[in-house]
């Protein structure tokens, strides 16, 4: 694809000492405190952490959606405070709109952000065509398997042609076999794009297979608590899950994650 | 060829509303079935007075009698396309203003605070507490009519609105502003599509109350009318025209809604693949 040219310098993120926190009944709940990351051009990184440790609140700051409360996150050297095209976001799940058919759903991005000569038209069939669901251009959301939605959603994330892939527990609310497809296919069009993804997700066998990095999050309030290099060789597939080093590498988040989630559960019972 | 006549049978059967199609459509005519012959029944046998509840086929007479002959110099037609029109302007009308207004109201909390005591303050009050008034200030001709008609439909308009853009899903708004979508498409593309379904139900609901104060709208200074036809007529107890304009009324009403339906359908294909 011709975007590899440029694209591989693009999509670096840069997290800097950031905080987030919420007010609720008149307290301000830190979800995020003082985390520091940097997310490197093409790099998949995946946060991982037991749920309510502050991902999605990452996540968002990361998008645009949420300010942080102090430190910045820069994309590409440019601070982030709003959301921006060169980000596209891919949510958990019923987020396409059921008024829109497929097509029309993933020439809305397009449509609204004009990048080079292709018509938003043409960016819908051709992303229809890599998602493998032309035949269902026509279609409301509402017809489609809870997976076809999915990459509905991601085809129309990519159809504005970001630098930076955020998703957040894309395939939480799937069956495990249609997950471990989209997984398999997300690879794939990682690969073949090149760009900067970040994906959030509880699900530790998720994240060992998918992720470059990953950044396991502590709780309450959320920190970065490990940095962990996955170095499974790629392409992966379902041999990757077989090996030891796969193993040894989710016996670590295990443990890790287990830690956190007791000492979350005995805070919450306090 | 036969293949696409199947299909084109199915995409006409799509039009048809839903509730024609189930079983419990049939139910519901059995219910109106035990009405009639119940009717048939008592009046008959002599059980109800015919100068209060005249039979079925008294009605068909005076139905056939107003439409051909007229009831104080108008025909039947010309009562039900009077009201219907003085209902649908005003109830055009409604939704012209009420919608707009129910979206920013939804959207913003400000307009909301602005907007409310507006709608709130005349709401509860009668329909023809509030004629009089508007009598006095339009005058007794069609304006005052129209008025009270209107401020009939507003408020069921309005609040269904607020409440379907309150209730949109913040996920499809934020799916919008990460494009960098403008206001004006986000209005198009997020709040109208998403609340259209709601706002309809909405509709359907206020159009139902508008009808229910037809009869006082037209009470006064009116010489068509199907509202003003069953108040003229209940004067000399000509319970025969009553009814019958009751139910020619009744079966308007039951017309426009299918046909708000049949449009909200058009409008809104992709509400047929809701749920399951
Ligand atoms: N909009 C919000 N208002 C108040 N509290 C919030 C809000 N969003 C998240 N939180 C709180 O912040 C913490 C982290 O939430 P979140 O980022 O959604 O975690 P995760 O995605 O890991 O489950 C939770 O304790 C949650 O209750
Ligand atoms: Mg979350």
């Amino acid at each position: 694809m011709n975007q590899n040219i440029f694209t591989k310098t693009k999509g670096k993120v840069v997290i800097d000492n950031i905080s987030i926190s919420y007010s609720s009944r008149n307290e301000q709940i830190y979800a995020l405190k003082d985390i520091s990351a940097t997310i490197n051009p093409g790099e998949f990184v995946c946060i991982l952490g037991p749920s309510g440790c502050g991902k999605s609140s990452l996540l968002n700051g990361i998008a645009g959606f949420v300010n942080p409360s102090n430190g910045k996150i820069a994309l590409d050297n440019k601070v982030i405070n709003k959301p921006s095209p060169e980000m596209g976001m891919v949510f958990q799940q019923y987020s396409l709109y059921p008024w829109k058919t497929v097509k029309e759903n993933i020439s809305f991005g397009p449509s609204i952000n004009k990048k080079g000569n292709e018509s938003p038209e043409e960016i819908a069939v051709k992303f229809l065509d890599m998602i493998g669901l032309s035949k269902y251009a026509n279609h409301y959301p509402n017809e489609l398997s809870g997976g076809m939605q999915q990459r509905v959603g991601i085809a129309r994330a990519l159809a504005n042609y970001p630098d930076v892939l955020l998703m957040d527990e894309p395939f939480g609310a799937l069956d495990s076999q249609t997950r471990i497809i989209m997984q398999e296919n997300l690879l794939k069009i990682w690969r073949e794009f090149k760009i900067t993804v970040v994906f959030v997700t509880h699900d530790i066998d998720e994240a060992v297979f998918l992720a470059d990095r990953i950044l396991l999050m502590s709780t309450l309030p959320g920190k970065i608590k490990r940095d962990l290099k996955i170095d499974l060789p790629r392409p992966r597939d379902k041999e990757t899950t077989d090996s030891k080093r796969f193993i040894e590498l989710r016996q670590i988040c295990h443990s890790l994650i287990r830690e956190e989630s007791i000492k979350a559960f005995e805070k919450q019972n306090q | 060829m036969k293949n696409n006549q199947l299909k084109n049978k199915r995409n006409i059967k799509r039009f048809i509303p839903p509730f024609m199609r189930k079983k419990t459509f049939a139910y519901s005519m059995l219910t109106v079935n035990i009405l009639f012959i119940t009717w048939v029944v008592v009046t008959e046998t002599g059980l109800a007075d015919e100068l209060f509840l005249p039979g079925p086929l008294k009605i068909w007479q005076s139905f056939i009698e107003v439409s051909t002959e007229g009831y104080q110099g108008n025909t039947l037609f010309v009562h039900v396309f009077t009201s219907v029109n003085r209902i649908l302007a005003a109830f055009i009308m409604a939704c012209i203003v009420g919608i707009p207004m129910g979206v920013l109201m939804g959207a913003s909390k400000i307009a909301r605070a602005l907007l409310n005591p507006l709608i709130e303050f005349y709401r509860p009050l009668p329909p023809l507490g509030l004629y009089t008034l508007l009598v006095m200030w339009l005058g007794i001709g069609e304006e005052s009519k129209l008025a009270l008609l209107f401020l009939a439909a507003l408020p069921g308009l309005i609040i269904a609105t607020i409440q379907a853009v309150q209730n949109i899903d913040p996920v499809y708004l934020r799916v919008a502003k990460g494009l960098g979508a403008s206001k004006k498409t986000i209005l198009f593309n997020v709040y109208l599509p998403a609340a259209g379904p709601t706002i309809l139900a909405g509709m359907r609901i206020s159009l139902g109350f508008t009808y229910t104060v037809l009869v006082a709208a037209e009470i006064v200074a009116a010489s068509a009318g199907i509202g003003w036809m069953i108040w003229d007529a209940a004067k000399f107890l000509l319970s025969d025209v009553v009814i019958m304009g009751l139910i020619v009324l009744g079966l308007t009403g039951i017309g426009l809604d299918i046909f708000m339906r049949f449009i909200g359908r058009i409008l809104m294909p992709w509400t047929r693949y809701l749920g399951p």
